[in-house]
């Protein structure tokens, strides 16, 4: 299982060894086919057809149930120059196939654990997209999973090492800087709003009752379906709309809740961490169809908070971070006088490990893996539980559970239909 | 059942039965807060089997109400999971049933899934089956194996692969700095040394110290990264002391101590002699990065290093190290480095005087400017764009035209300072058409039409069809044409139409098409019945004006005099005023323009009733006394003068109504622009009101104007527009106007007239009216009567100027659901009216919120608290207008409604054993007041109010 890590170890061991980083030689091909790694992707909706031809690996195989898509797939393959790829319906096929190293995973979110680990016992490594999990209970399974097969795993969001992200107009890394710095003291408050520059994307609400619709031929509703409850087929479930329903994603806040809210956690330093309690302010959300809210508190156990403001909800005069001795706005403008000189005392924040395929190669863990991805997941599907039950949540941090809470465990660990399970 | 149910709610009083409780519930449900949320879901909870067999029988049948129906069920569960206990039992048990006895799919698994969220495991193979989760078992290698593959050679990535697995992260640390000297693979050593690292173990900096001076550079990089991880001060002198060595050495020590605590730039700074061109680098971009002023020296001793790079780095650090004292040397340094330096110098120097406004380092910059030679000058333009203002930036494109790169470097300063002022669209149009004065090319011309087409405002329309003509702003000029037209259906007239015609052909690229059909809807929505804007000004000449006929000794141009002029005498007038107007007004620069010193205003030929328009003006700077105005119906006037004329009390601003003395005539928000500069008016005169906005700003919101030439008559219908000349040079451009159709007055019947009836209100005017006229508002012929609460529902009342003792007052009204509003009569003009004078009550009766309480003298037409309305049918529905009289002569009252009499008596016979209400009512004492409206801060609207003596 570790043969072709360990031979594009040593390939990747001697290019280091030249210091001719691989970017100044540039361009596609400059590393022999067998020594570059390869991948497959599972589902190829906005996401897998949307920015994933830019790795410098090589792309050998797609996989979708929608026949129309694998075919987009495979064409879009071909136009970006990797030739025929292997095209599959089944995901379980991808995975198995040998010439794959990387699998790729870009189907709604009620795929992602089982797929994760199904391609970490092929002895893959995974590349998955936000959110990492749809439930609290399939991450911890998936962090079990990826430790127990040596897997090296990314999540899909970048924001914590490079960007700037969204409205709020800097890069982390500064705002890293300030905060371990300490000048703006403890414990901090972060508002994740409109104010600060965060769109909810409310228009991922669900719509209550749909009518069942003929499964047009080209499509396998069944292995769409998979692990979620049965549900007659509406075209609405599927495909571009399915954020809006609880049983595959958690609406706006599972679209863009962990590309908003895992910067916020490595600024706060709590890749270890989940918070002890949350509070929703929402109208009542429907059983099936996840829809808006007003706000979600984070509270962690030494103060911090993270709060999540809707649509147009809150004070729009609100700082980004709020702290006892100072607040930092949009475009890192910070109101304690003199900071910048305050701030050039302090060092910058350490370097991450950026490069996947490095990492795939030199088994170090990726800036954002499995175990801090989890737990950035974990504040989206916290959020999502609290607003599905509608009343304050609190939460065990090492158990990764809520507190005598039966209902909303249940919502943790929720069942999958046969035959899958993980 | 309603006795059973009766029988039921007098057991238990507090509860409702079943039906009563899920109605409630479905009508809030989804509910909006959570406290009515949890109220609801208790209550439905409550109601057990019953309710939830209930909401059941509605579910299933799939109509409209399906969604509440839902929720309610959803409330049900959610409360019993927070529950538990029976409770939680009960409603498991029953949504099981429910799930088995659904037929339809969409409805077993509503319950499927609640049971789901109830803990219970709902086996139906057709729909769902659960699995139980398999944690599997997680095979961590021992520190055992772990110490074997080390020692073995094991390849890295299996070595990691166990690594990554290791369960007790302390033993196997030990285990590995136990191993560490005897592995073989330096690869394997830099790898273990990572993972050492990552542990951020203070206790292992001797450890990875031993690895700092390796020969092999991965373990070197890999030690130096653990050391730095560790955080620990100790460290930081090892560090440092990479520096001095290779040029890698220097490089790592850089990118390491960016990471590191302390005082960095002062630990490096001692190695800079030693350190070769790399680690001298280092040194600098450290002194740099920690913005260390106290090595400022020598940064200032390695800007000319032999080595350019080391030279470049010391440049760079300048902006970090300088402060307010270096400015001097600074500017020299500027007007003698080397280009590529120049930069870095222009951010020190910016940097040196951080601290200041940016008006201070204007001044500042500005000062040295004006000694420096023209080619160092140009070093210093990128700073001082940087620190100018609106004003200023456009002040420097004005004075770079030889240069179009700077010319361009500050036009686009400009706009973006501009933008980021967050100012109007009416506003930015101005910016934008004063910086195309100073444009040296196509190129700038285009950028500012594309601002323009951003704007939405109206003047951007035919400013923009000026660069039609120009085939290089062509397409720009069409673009921005058709955007604010096309998001402004309301901005049309004959030019603009022909505008938007010429455009068509503009072939705009790649959306030419869909350009092509916003401009044919545009053009399909115009009016055909109503020209819209139409210019007042052929900017030529002075086609469409006349002279004002002066008509007092003041010079001033009275209408009403002026209307008394015999023909004869009125031609002759105004040939004169003509005359005069020839050699005071002039069209200059496109404008028209007032270059004379008298008083003698520019008057329209065309006299106005309601209109909207548009216009800009500008004061020529330099003038003691910059003054003019715009005259509506030749009644003065919008006002415009220098706000710094203090003395005349002109720093309220621009665009009030000077002249009113009763209503307001301050402007809400001072919107002048700085004199010298275009300002922009819309003014919009319907009826005897006047709004006014100044450069896109709200000055003057719907005020009555004053009849200047005489304040008890309202402003005339239908007059001229006049221009003001007040003695200052003056220019006015880009007048359109739009007339708006106007409110006729209503007449008088012949009847009426004959009988000697008087119109108090005719549907134009409040001017025989005093007392509230802001919540009684003259609209579309009628008092409207807005809904007002002022600390209460009192709105104030409105009462006729005149006082009448015996009368016939005859109105009509229209009312909102339960308005109230009552007719004060005899009343003092003060005080309740219902009892310091007297009322005659207005009330929608009919509302239901006021069944069962209302006294009988408080129903509509009673005289309040004397005599009651005998009549409670003839009010009209709500919406429909009535017609009232009342009547009062001596003590006798008849009110009468839609022509049937509601109350008639006799007062003095009605209170002769006290009043009906029981209250004080000194009122009775009067025999004469004013007639009034008596606001309870309900929407109401009235209209043709008339009144005859008796």
């Amino acid at each position: 299982m570790t043969s072709r890590r360990q031979f594009l170890k040593g390939s990747a061991a001697l290019a280091a060894f030249t210091i001719l980083p691989r970017h100044v030689l540039g361009g596609k091909g400059y590393i022999a086919p067998s020594d570059q790694l390869t991948k497959g992707i599972i589902g190829f909706g906005g996401i897998g057809r949307g920015h994933h031809f830019h790795m410098p690996d090589r792309l050998v195989a797609v996989c979708d149930v929608d026949e129309t898509r694998l075919r987009r797939g495979e064409n879009m393959a071909k136009e970006a120059g990797f030739g025929q790829v292997a095209c599959y319906h089944n995901f379980m096929d991808l995975i198995h196939d040998p010439n794959v190293d990387i699998v790729h995973v870009c189907t709604p979110p009620h795929w992602h654990a089982i797929m994760s680990i199904e391609a970490a016992k092929a002895g893959k490594d995974v590349w998955c997209e936000k959110p990492m999990t749809r439930t609290i209970g399939e991450g911890k399974r998936v962090v079990e999973a990826m430790k127990r097969y040596n897997t090296i795993f990314r999540l899909n969001t970048w924001f914590r090492f490079e960007d700037t992200f969204y409205g709020l107009g800097t890069e982390v890394a500064p705002l890293k800087k300030l905060v371990q710095s300490g000048l703006l003291g403890w414990p901090l408050t972060v508002t994740v709003s409109k104010h600060t520059g965060f769109d909810w994307k409310f228009f991922w609400v669900g719509k209550e009752h749909l009518d069942p619709q003929p499964i047009p031929d080209y499509f396998d509703y069944d292995l769409w379906l998979g692990p979620a409850p049965y549900k007659p087929y509406n075209e609405h479930r599927c495909h571009d709309t399915f954020r809006g329903y609880w049983d595959y994603d958690a609406g706006g806040l599972g679209d863009m809740g962990q590309h908003y809210l895992d910067p916020v956690q490595y600024l706060l330093g709590k890749d270890n961490e989940s918070p002890i309690k949350v509070e929703v302010d929402a109208p009542q959300q429907h059983y099936d169809a996840a829809g808006t809210w007003r706000e979600i508190v984070y509270t962690y156990a030494d103060g911090c908070k993270i709060v999540l403001w809707g649509e147009d909800f809150g004070d729009p005069k609100t700082p980004y971070i709020q702290g006892p001795n100072g607040n930092v706005y949009n475009n890192f403008i910070c109101d304690i006088p003199g900071w910048k000189d305050k701030l050039a005392d302090f060092p910058d924040p350490l370097p991450q490990e950026t490069d996947f395929l490095e990492c795939v190669r030199t088994r170090k863990k990726f800036a954002l893996n499995e175990i801090n991805g989890h737990r950035s997941c974990t504040i989206v599907n916290m959020g999502a539980v609290a607003l599905q039950l509608g009343r304050t949540l609190y939460f065990d941090s090492d158990k990764q559970e809520f507190i005598n809470d039966d209902a909303a465990n249940r919502l943790v660990y929720q069942p999958m239909r046969a035959p899958w399970k993980i | 059942m309603a006795f059973l149910f009766a029988g039921n709610a007098q057991a238990q009083p507090t509860q409702r039965n079943a039906k009563t409780v899920v109605g409630d519930a479905l009508a809030k449900l989804p509910a909006k807060d959570l406290n009515l949320y949890n109220d609801l879901a208790t209550e439905l909870l409550a109601t057990g089997d019953e309710g939830m067999d209930l909401l059941y029988n509605m579910f299933v049948k799939q109509d409209d109400s399906m969604v509440p129906v839902e929720h309610a069920l959803l409330a049900i569960a959610s409360k019993a999971t927070e529950l538990g206990g029976d409770k939680l039992a009960d409603v498991a048990n029953k949504f099981k049933s429910f799930a088995d006895k659904s037929e339809d799919e969409t409805i077993k698994q509503f319950f499927v899934r609640e049971l789901m969220v109830l803990g219970v495991n709902y086996d139906n193979k057709n729909v769902t089956t659960t699995s139980e989760y398999d944690p599997g078992t997680t095979a961590a290698p021992t520190i055992k194996q772990l110490v074997k593959a080390i020692k073995k050679g094991t390849d890295n990535v299996s070595l990691f692969d166990m690594l990554n697995r290791v369960n007790d992260v302390a033993a196997a640390k030990d285990a590995i700095v136990k191993a560490l000297p005897k592995v073989k693979s330096n690869e394997t050593k830099a790898d273990l040394l990572w993972w050492l690292g990552e542990l951020k173990d203070n206790s292992l900096i001797d450890v990875f110290k031993g690895y700092l001076g390796s020969g092999d550079s991965r373990l070197k990089e890999e030690a130096a990264w653990a050391l730095t991880k560790t955080g620990d001060a100790s460290v930081l002198p090892m560090l440092a002391n990479l520096v001095s060595g290779s040029d890698s050495d220097a490089s790592l020590a850089e990118k390491c101590l960016k990471c590191f605590p302390g005082k960095v730039a002062d630990e490096v700074a001692p190695y800079f002699d030693k350190a070769g061109a790399a680690g001298k680098q280092a040194i600098l971009n450290l002194i740099a990065q920690r913005c260390s002023k106290g090595n400022k020296n020598l940064v200032q001793d390695a800007l000319f290093n032999n080595n350019a790079d080391v030279s470049k780095a010391a440049f760079a650090a300048l902006s970090s190290v300088a402060s307010p004292a270096d400015t001097l040397a600074l500017y020299s340094l500027l007007e003698s480095c080397n280009d590529a330096d120049c930069e870095s110098v222009q951010k020190a120097i910016l940097s040196a005087m951080e601290g200041l406004s940016n008006a201070e380092k204007y001044e500042l910059l500005k000062n040295r400017l004006s000694i420096v030679t023209p080619a160092a000058a140009q070093r210093y333009w990128p700073m001082v764009i940087e620190v100018a203002n609106i004003p200023q930036t456009l002040d420097i494109m004005a004075k770079n035209t030889a240069d179009a790169d700077m010319s361009t470097k500050a036009l686009h300063a400009y706009i973006v300072k501009s933008i980021n002022a967050g100012e109007n669209g009416v506003q930015r149009l101005l910016r934008w058409r004063e910086a195309m004065n100073y444009t040296v090319n196509d190129a700038q011309r285009c950028t500012l039409l594309d601002r323009i087409g951003e704007t939405g405002a109206f003047q951007g329309i035919m400013y923009a069809a000026k660069f039609l003509d120009n085939k290089a702003t062509e397409v720009n000029a069409a673009n921005a044409i058709r955007q604010i037209a096309t998001s402004n259906p309301n901005y049309w007239g004959p030019a603009i139409v022909d505008v938007m015609n010429r455009i068509k052909s503009v072939d705009t690229g790649r959306d030419y098409p869909y350009d092509l059909q916003r401009i044919e809807n545009y053009l399909a929505a115009v009016p055909a019945d109503d020209p819209g804007y139409v210019s007042m000004f052929n900017g030529k000449d002075l086609t469409g004006w006349q002279g004002m006929i002066p008509t007092n000794a003041n010079g001033e141009g009275d209408p009403f005099l002026r209307a008394k002029l015999s023909a004869k005498k009125l031609a002759a007038a105004q040939a004169k005023a003509d005359k005069v107007m020839a050699e005071n007004w002039v069209v200059a620069n496109g404008n028209i323009e007032f270059v004379g010193h008298a008083y003698d205003n520019l008057c329209t030929k065309k006299k106005y009733k309601d209109f909207e328009m548009y216009l800009d003006w500008k004061i020529y700077p330099g003038q003691r006394e910059g003054d003019a105005g715009i005259y509506l119906r030749s009644c003065p006037q919008v006002q415009i003068w220098d706000t710094a004329r203090t003395w005349v009390g002109a720093q309220v601003g621009s665009g009030g109504l000077y002249n009113n003395q009763k209503t307001e005539r301050i402007p809400l928000v001072i919107a002048d622009n700085a004199v010298g500069e275009w300002n922009s008016f819309y003014i919009k005169m319907q009826g005897e009101r006047v709004t006014v906005y100044l450069n896109g700003k709200l000055v003057v919101d719907n005020i009555v104007l004053e009849n200047y030439w005489n304040r008890d008559l309202p402003i005339p219908a239908e007059e001229y527009i006049e221009l003001q000349a007040h003695g200052s040079r003056i220019a006015y451009r880009d007048l359109y106007i739009h007339e708006l159709p106007s409110q006729e007055p209503t007449q008088l019947t012949a009847e009426e007239k004959a009988q000697g009836f008087e119109m108090l209100f005719d549907g134009t005017s409040l001017h025989k009216w005093h007392g509230n006229k802001v919540d009684y508002n003259v609209k579309d012929g009628e008092i409207a009567v807005e809904s007002r609460s002022r600390g209460g529902s009192w709105i104030g009342d409105l009462y006729t100027n005149d006082e009448y003792a015996d009368f016939i007052f005859r109105f009509e009204f229209k009312l909102t659901p339960g308005a109230n509003n009552g007719v004060g009569v005899r009343s003092p003009g003060e005080g309740d009216s219902a009892y310091v004078g007297y009322e005659v009550q207005i009330l929608d009766h009919y509302n239901d919120i006021y069944k069962g309480w209302l006294a009988p003298y408080q129903y509509h037409g009673s005289l309040y608290g004397i005599i009651p309305a005998k009549n409670r049918d003839a009010l009209k529905p709500v919406g429909e207008w009535n017609s009232e009289e009342i009547y009062m002569k001596g003590n006798y009252i008849r009110v009468t409604v839609n022509g049937q009499v509601v109350t008639e008596g006799d007062i003095a016979e009605a209170t002769k054993n006290g009043t009906i209400d029981g209250n004080d009512h000194p009122g009775l004492k009067r025999k004469s007041g004013y007639i009034g409206f008596l606001g309870h801060g309900d929407r109401l609207w009235i209209r043709n109010v008339r009144v005859k003596r008796l």
